[in-house]
């Protein structure tokens, strides 16, 4: 049986997990992440309307896919780490559903798998993972005995992140929601110009999800708490790259039009103003149109302000 | 003590009447101009929802004009509007200015307790017995000039779209208010409001029957007239009568908790909306698309959806509308707004709609 299950959500961890339990459990399973070059490139049904990049990214590689495969997981990302995402997931499935309803040929046929995904502890992660593969393989699959996979422990991350800088001299941080750091079409290939340019890149998925939560608590108070996981995720690498590492630049990259972001970035560039170190920070909006070149001349200048201040 | 409090239509006359019988000073920010628009995004980026940048801006301008305490009700997640008092607290004291601050709960929860207690420490110690003794008769006089504000308005849209002369009712509706804003008493306030309401029904009408629409969307921009290029006006002024979602009041009832048919009617609106979202997206993304099923269901003619430009759950509900609008045969008019200098763009949009809906309406169009 083929799966697809789009590259795009791939950049949560939890969705990677899952995804190495189902190969493990039902190995019959084929997942499908990339669909064929042609049918990526054919427009969605539905207006996409002002959504931000990645989503409609995100939907287009839902909607490419169906004609290759037997079933599709879209699940109705709400919650994960105990933390709210951005409301365009919640829609997420229904946005496939309405757009497959309106394509010709037998693809409009394929079953969407939409479980709901809210969770906050382990409890949680074992009800969904049962629920999802059980909508899979029948709602006769019994509960796996093998618990489901945990994340990789923070000293693990450590050493994995040791052993990427090593031969660096100077480090980068590169914030941003884990889908702009880890998709190569959505981050414009910043992550390759700064490792060509000689600098090691920290991201915050390079830490432990609990450590960079409890950094950003530090911003939170009474009802305001900054709710959604990636902006916590953000806020809290700032605070602790900034603290612990030392970088020589930080990057803080988002994508047009993200509501959630545009709120991190106020909260960045205040938080920004009040480091003691003056580390040189710039914003990178990337967007549908950006330009590569565009790009490539803003990091040049933005590394010149590096060098200019480290030979000084 | 000086309190101040953001622009939302008609919201500083309710605003006025609790700080002025509690004897609460306050300053009232100048009305939303452009100036109001450039603070709010000079001082954010171009990713911030309009009414964020609105509200910025309406408090930059109270605190130049000396006020020191800004009140403004809050909200929950997972819109950004749950997490605009502490972006704008972030931003304004960055820009130095000294301010305390007081967020009104939108959803009342152990939290919002804490942080209400924390919030008034400070302000209780400021006012005084005689503001405490009287506020319980501030907030009547203040909810009873909000209701009447809102019928105001509500009667108007209905003329504007039937009267010989659409500008006699702003006349009536401007006078309205201002008298309305201006009485002291409960029967000053009904004297008043339906002096006005009399005004309005003795414009002389032109005998055709108007157009209907339904106006969806995120509430700040769909009670906001600054924010959606008073298109409830400019619709009205082409014959068409339009029908509001939201209003002040109801939100504040519903906030409470306490209206039990107000939430029933909410909980039958997102079923409405289940053949198209099978999930609360959050904020008004449901309503708006179960209230286009409504409109349909009513026999209105098209329904606008007017929303701040990045609004996460209102581009959402933009396509799924796209869609709906073909299946339920009502056209749509979506209308996602940031900057001020397309009133001439709205102008053709809106013309362009309201010739469809009268095609529609006499056959030439299916």
């Amino acid at each position: 049986m083929k799966v697809g299950l789009p590259m795009e959500l791939l950049s949560f961890d939890w969705i990677r997990r899952l995804k190495e339990d189902i190969h493990a459990l039902a190995p019959q399973v084929e997942l499908c992440h990339v669909p064929a070059a042609t049918s990526a490139r054919r427009p969605v049904p539905l207006s996409e309307g002002d959504a931000c990049f990645p989503f409609k990214k995100m939907v287009r590689t839902a909607m490419a896919l169906l004609p290759q495969v037997d079933r599709l997981v879209v699940p109705r990302l709400v919650r994960l780490d105990g933390h709210l995402l951005c409301p365009n997931f919640r829609a997420f499935p229904d946005l496939v559903a309405l757009n497959r309803d309106r394509l010709p040929g037998p693809a409009r046929k394929i079953p969407i798998i939409d479980t709901l995904v809210d969770i906050t502890d382990a409890g949680d992660e074992e009800r969904v993972r049962l629920l999802l593969l059980r909508a899979l393989l029948g709602p006769e699959t019994a509960p796996p005995a093998a618990p489901f996979p945990r994340p990789q422990s923070a000293g693990h991350k450590a050493a994995a992140l040791q052993d990427k800088l090593r031969g660096y001299d100077r480090t980068i941080a590169l914030i941003g929601r884990a889908y702009m750091v880890g998709d190569a079409h959505l981050n414009m290939g910043i992550p390759a110009i700064l490792a060509s340019q000689g600098y090691g890149i920290v991201t915050p998925q390079d830490f432990d999800f609990s450590d960079l939560d409890r950094a950003a608590a530090r911003d939170d108070y009474y009802a305001k708490t900054m709710y959604w996981r990636g902006a916590r995720e953000c806020l809290g690498a700032f605070r602790h790259i900034c603290a612990e590492h030392e970088p020589a630049g930080i990057i803080y990259l988002l994508s047009f039009n993200c509501g959630v972001d545009a709120l991190v970035r106020i909260e960045l560039m205040s938080l920004h103003k009040k480091l003691a170190n003056k580390i040189p920070m710039m914003v990178l909006v990337g967007d549908e149109h950006s330009q590569q070149e565009h790009v490539v001349t803003r990091l040049e200048a933005f590394l010149d302000v590096i060098d200019g201040i480290t030979t000084s | 003590m000086k309190v101040t409090f953001p622009h939302l239509g008609s919201m500083y006359i309710f605003c006025k009447a609790i700080a002025e019988e509690a004897g609460i000073p306050y300053v009232l920010p100048p009305p939303t101009r452009d100036r109001t628009r450039e603070l709010g995004e000079f001082h954010t980026n171009e990713s911030v929802c309009l009414p964020l940048k609105i509200i910025l801006g309406n408090f930059i301008e109270a605190l130049e004009a000396g006020a020191d305490t800004i009140v403004m009700v809050g909200s929950g997640p997972p819109c950004r509007l749950g997490l605009y008092d502490r972006t704008i607290k972030v931003i304004l004291s960055d820009l130095g200015y000294d301010f305390r601050w007081l967020t009104i709960p939108g959803i009342f929860n152990w939290q919002a307790f804490l942080q209400n207690h924390d919030e008034t420490r400070e302000l209780r110690k400021e006012l005084t017995p005689s503001n405490f003794l009287r506020f319980p008769r501030a907030v009547m006089i203040g909810w009873r000039k909000m209701r009447w504000c809102e019928h105001l308005e509500d009667q108007a849209a209905r003329k504007r779209a039937v009267a010989q002369n659409p500008l006699e009712v702003e006349r009536w509706l401007q006078s309205g208010l201002a008298a309305l804003d201006q009485a002291r008493s409960l029967p000053a306030i009904s004297k008043v409001c339906r002096q006005a309401l009399a005004g309005l029904a003795q414009i002389r009408e032109h005998g055709r029957r108007p157009l209907k629409v339904m106006m969806v969307g995120e509430v700040y921009t769909v009670m906001e007239p600054t924010i959606n290029m008073n298109i409830e006006q400019r619709l009205g002024h082409l014959g068409v009568e339009v029908k509001r979602s939201s209003y002040f009041s109801s939100h504040i009832r519903r906030g409470s908790r306490l209206d039990r048919g107000l939430l029933k009617e909410r909980r039958q609106l997102m079923e409405l909306a289940v053949p198209y979202l099978n999930y609360d997206v959050g904020a008004e993304c449901n309503f708006s698309v179960a209230e286009m099923v409504l409109a349909k269901n009513m026999d209105y003619d098209g329904v606008v959806h007017v929303y701040p430009f990045s609004c996460m759950p209102e581009t959402t509900a933009a396509s799924v509308l796209s869609t709906a609008t073909t299946e339920l045969g009502i056209p749509v008019l979506s209308l996602p707004l940031d900057r001020k200098d397309m009133g001439l763009r709205l102008d053709t949009q809106i013309e362009a709609f309201v010739d469809i809906m009268q095609m529609k309406r006499s056959g030439d169009l299916h």
